[in-house]
């Protein structure tokens, strides 16, 4: 089949018909903020999901709970605590937990920077990010409370 | 030619007339044209296809898709019927339906940059962007000027990041175009992008200008004053760099705040923390205020 031939095959039919809007990137950068790398990755997934590229974007869920788990584990079981409380005070644990979640939403923002940026050029509306957000954040908070009982067990 | 007028015009005069009325836009003076050749030619393809064109142009769809579709079930092969029909459909959503009017209009007319400029706008609004991508540059290849073609080509690469100097179709649509609408309205886009509000305001103001009723152009002025306001100037780095942008301030002020605290003593100490926390709040609650009063 040469190139027009490929150019005249539909590509719109049943749900791919419509232009699929994301969650907002404020919707993933508070779910990064307040509930870790794990809730980050659940709004993506959730994104991956409404663009149909779930398939080849769900190794980056794996990434965020290793990620998580390495972290936590550093913290709690080679002494990263007490050095982060030594020289970043004591939420300095809890800093670099916020700092490595907003750089692991700036990878996930890269990952989707066509969707996001098409919908702001196009002015396309982003769903309500409210009840993803907050479901959001409960995963990632229980994940970590999970993660750290495990540690310390 | 007024309404009262019941002397049997000449066919051609009519529509003619009726035609050069459309492509000056004037749209009521064609519609009695129309309405008037309509009494002496009821079946004729050619006014009635002229009278959807104005029903669609008035924004009155439902009574051009019917028009359309009478035109189409006496001649199925009108070649501007069946464009109307796929704009008509674009504009009910029924996007499906109007890709497969276009394609059809491809595989008869493989060679029409409109039609290929019509299908990238389409694809483009379907978010399928790399085939909007590849039919504009098919389209460009058999009319290297078309706006239509420039435009898609030129708003992808904006969706791409790529900056203004770097996009071919945005130099080309300044260069052969520089008085279209559609021009102005990506350059504005492509500004915005970069974070050059006030050149952008600076177009939209004229665009605004020249069609006040626009509310497309009323939304986008309203939306770059609120982004040019003084008072967005601490939100620098989120209007330059996106996310990106807020990311970093958000990172620098974790780790600048809890370097600061090992190094400051108090009460400095607490006059850092406080003064991140405001700015942290102002980024988030300033714009939504300023949006409202603008």
């Amino acid at each position: 089949m040469n190139d027009h031939d490929d150019l005249l095959r539909p590509s719109l039919s049943g749900t791919n018909a419509q232009a699929t809007a994301i969650y907002s990137a404020t919707t993933g950068y508070v779910a990064a903020f307040l509930g870790g790398p794990v809730a980050a990755a659940t709004i993506a997934m959730l994104n991956s999901w409404r663009l149909r590229r779930l398939s080849k974007d769900w190794p980056l869920a794996l990434l965020a709970v290793a990620l998580l788990y390495a972290m936590l584990s550093w913290e709690y079981q080679k002494g990263g605590n007490e050095w982060l409380t030594q020289h970043l005070g004591s939420s300095g644990p809890r800093a670099l937990r916020s700092v490595v979640s907003l750089l692991f939403f700036c990878g996930i923002y890269l990952l989707h920077f066509r969707s996001y940026r098409s919908m702001q050029v196009l002015g396309l509306k982003a769903p309500s990010g409210w009840v993803p957000g907050i479901i959001a954040v409960i995963v990632g908070i229980f994940v970590t409370y999970a993660f750290v009982a495990l540690l310390q067990s | 030619m007024s309404e009262s007028d019941n002397t049997a015009p000449s066919l051609a005069a009519v529509v003619g007339e009726a035609r050069a009325l459309v492509e000056r836009r004037r749209y009521a003076h064609a519609r009695a044209t129309i309405s008037h050749g309509l009494r002496h030619f009821p079946d004729n393809n050619e006014l009635l296809y002229l009278a959807a064109f104005v029903d669609y142009a008035s924004n009155d769809h439902d009574a051009a898709m019917q028009t359309v579709l009478r035109v189409l079930a006496s001649d199925p092969q009108h070649y501007g019927a069946r464009r109307l029909c796929a704009y008509l459909y674009e504009a009910k959503k029924e996007y499906a339906q109007a890709e497969e009017l276009w394609i059809g209009l491809l595989r008869e007319y493989p060679e029409d940059a409109d039609c290929f400029g019509a299908y990238a706008e389409l694809m483009l609004k379907t978010l399928n962007l790399d085939k909007a991508g590849r039919l504009a540059q098919e389209g460009l290849r058999h009319e290297p000027d078309h706006p239509v073609c420039l435009y898609v080509g030129a708003l992808i690469d904006v969706i791409s990041g790529k900056r203004g100097q770097q996009s071919e179709p945005l130099l080309r649509l300044l260069q052969a175009h520089p008085e279209q609408v559609i021009t102005a309205t990506t350059l504005v886009m492509a500004l915005t992008q970069q974070g050059r509000n006030r050149e952008a305001l600076r177009i939209a103001q004229e665009l605004l200008r020249n069609q006040p009723d626009n509310p497309h152009y009323l939304a986008l002025v309203r939306e770059l004053k609120m982004q040019t306001h003084w008072t967005m100037l601490p939100l620098y780095p989120m209007q330059r760099w996106g996310w990106g942008g807020a990311a970093a301030v958000s990172i620098a002020g974790i780790v600048g705040v809890r370097a600061m605290g090992n190094v400051v003593a108090e009460p400095f100490q607490s006059v850092i923390v406080y003064t991140w926390l405001a700015y942290v709040i102002y980024s988030w609650v300033w714009p939504s205020i300023l949006r409202r009063m603008v």
